[in-house]
């Protein structure tokens, strides 16, 4: 066995080997039985220091891991009845700490794929208009991070108004008249929810850590369908952001599927509370992202960066 | 309490520290690999009466965490970065063959405790907090190629820690 073997399984256990080099990987632990016996070795000593660290107290600031809780399944001098209780121990879910949970969303938003919402203004009446503007609620919102987006909110006729950015221009397409195409690209924003309140979640990273930032976050318990929770209150009332934010999120991948805003200002209108649930998460294609995948040829298209 | 429980128990027990690495060796996240660990434990207890004491309960138990983490795999979509079947077997034959080696990582504590406080906290990072050598980066500062150099000459350090207390002591 040689160092760069132990490399290789060092960057697969941290989660940063390429597709190739794991496939490299694989094929070396299939052809040699001694490869594959100091994987096991090099991921027995990560598998029990994530034990280790997850059960260790948490007010020390350096920590001085001790062998309790899980740590403790590992002793081989158990007797029957004790190993009950430690089975117990072993399959209850461990407590769960908001702090590391978001860090753990936030390493997780690096997912490449593209991502729909379903947007419902849970503010139980509905919202005022100027029918020039559709309702948020039942819009659908298709994100690709980081800043590209998609809003298309329907008028109760049916008619879609478009709006989004590819990243480096906005644009709007209103289901009559004249396309608007801007370079500047948050120039449409405005009616996605949380963008007047500085938390669009169009760049979900970038958000998460402001989450993280500006709220005090608390785990929550899981919901009936077993998807775990964050809620945070907001620290302080200058920051622009909702009262209350809360996230439900799939334990097993931190992929979240439901944001709630609650308290959110309105000053410029909109609702009070909105929920943005996850629909689908998949490619939408290199051009889905551009205006012009959202009108057809011929329509009048105002730049408005001309001069 | 049923004999047979106490049994499954008894062994479960046994082999916990082995399946959990494992499954943690193919599901990376901890939080998931602690879920595929707990639908092993139910369908180890439910499988029991299937299981021959003839055979080594470690390898038994092995295979069905692996039926787990095939289910697992599956449930997620394909993974371009997860390890085929045919892996997965020889990766379960290897835990299986060094089980016996398991005991040496009881000094794995003492031997943290040895640690600089840099070395520590990137542990921390790492294992408790859960990030990866990038985020970490972002968040102590530097280069994640950096931060994942650290971590391994960390881990190695604490192997031959583990090494030289298991030969002091005459562990296999």
């Amino acid at each position: 066995m040689n160092a760069h073997f132990d490399a290789l399984v060092s960057a697969y256990l941290d989660g940063e080997l390429s597709e190739a080099e794991t496939a490299d990987l694989a094929d070396r632990l299939r052809a040699d039985p001694a490869c594959a016996r100091r994987f096991a070795e090099l991921a027995r000593l990560h598998d029990r220091l994530g034990n280790l660290f997850r059960t260790a107290p948490r007010a020390e600031p350096a920590p001085r891991p001790t062998r309790r809780g899980r740590a403790v399944v590992f002793s081989f001098g158990a007797v029957a009845a004790a190993a009950l209780v430690l089975l117990a121990l072993w399959v209850s879910p461990a407590p769960v700490s908001a702090a590391s949970e978001l860090d753990r969303l936030i390493a997780s938003s690096a997912d490449p794929r593209d991502r729909t919402y379903r947007i419902a203004n849970l503010d139980g009446a509905p919202e005022p208009g100027d029918g020039r503007q559709p309702p948020i609620d039942g819009a659908r919102l298709h994100v690709c991070s980081p800043d590209k987006y998609v809003l298309v909110r329907t008028f109760p006729d049916g008619r879609a108004f478009v709006t989004g950015s590819d990243g480096e221009r906005s644009w709007s397409v209103p289901p009559t008249g004249a396309v608007r195409i801007s370079g500047d690209p948050l120039r449409f924003r405005g009616p996605l929810p949380g963008h007047q309140q500085g938390l669009p979640f169009v760049d979900l990273r970038s958000d998460l850590v402001q989450f993280r930032d500006a709220y005090v976050v608390t785990a929550l318990p899981p919901d009936a369908t077993g998807r775990r929770g964050l809620l945070g209150e907001k620290k302080s009332p200058e920051f622009r952001g909702a009262r209350r934010v809360e996230l439900r999120y799939d334990a097993a991948t931190g992929v979240i599927h439901r944001m709630e805003f609650d308290g959110m200002p309105r000053a410029r209108g909109g609702p009070n509370r909105v929920a943005v649930e996850l629909v689908e998460q998949r490619d939408l294609g290199p051009t889905f992202f551009t205006p012009e995948a959202h009108f057809a040829p011929g329509r009048r298209v105002i730049e408005e960066d001309q001069p | 309490m049923n004999a047979a429980v106490l049994e499954a128990t008894r062994l479960w027990t046994l082999a916990v520290p082995t399946v959990s690495a494992f499954v943690g060796s193919v599901v990376r996240d901890f939080q998931a690999r602690d879920d595929v660990l707990q639908n092993t434990a139910v369908a180890v207890l439910e499988s029991f009466p299937r299981y021959d004491p003839a055979r080594p309960f470690v390898a038994w138990a092995l295979g069905v965490a692996r039926n787990q983490v095939r289910l697992y795999l599956r449930a997620r979509g394909r993974d371009r970065h997860a390890f085929d079947t045919d892996t997965l077997e020889a990766v379960a034959a290897a835990f299986a063959d060094t089980a016996d080696t398991d005991r040496r990582f009881d000094h794995l504590a003492g031997c943290v405790e040895q640690l600089d406080a840099k070395a520590q906290e990137l542990c921390r990072l790492r294992y408790d907090a859960g990030l990866k050598p990038a985020a970490i980066a972002e968040r102590l500062g530097g280069a994640a190629n950096a931060v994942a150099k650290a971590l391994q000459r960390v881990r190695d350090r604490l192997r031959e820690c583990i090494e030289r207390k298991a030969a002091a002591e005459g562990a296999p």
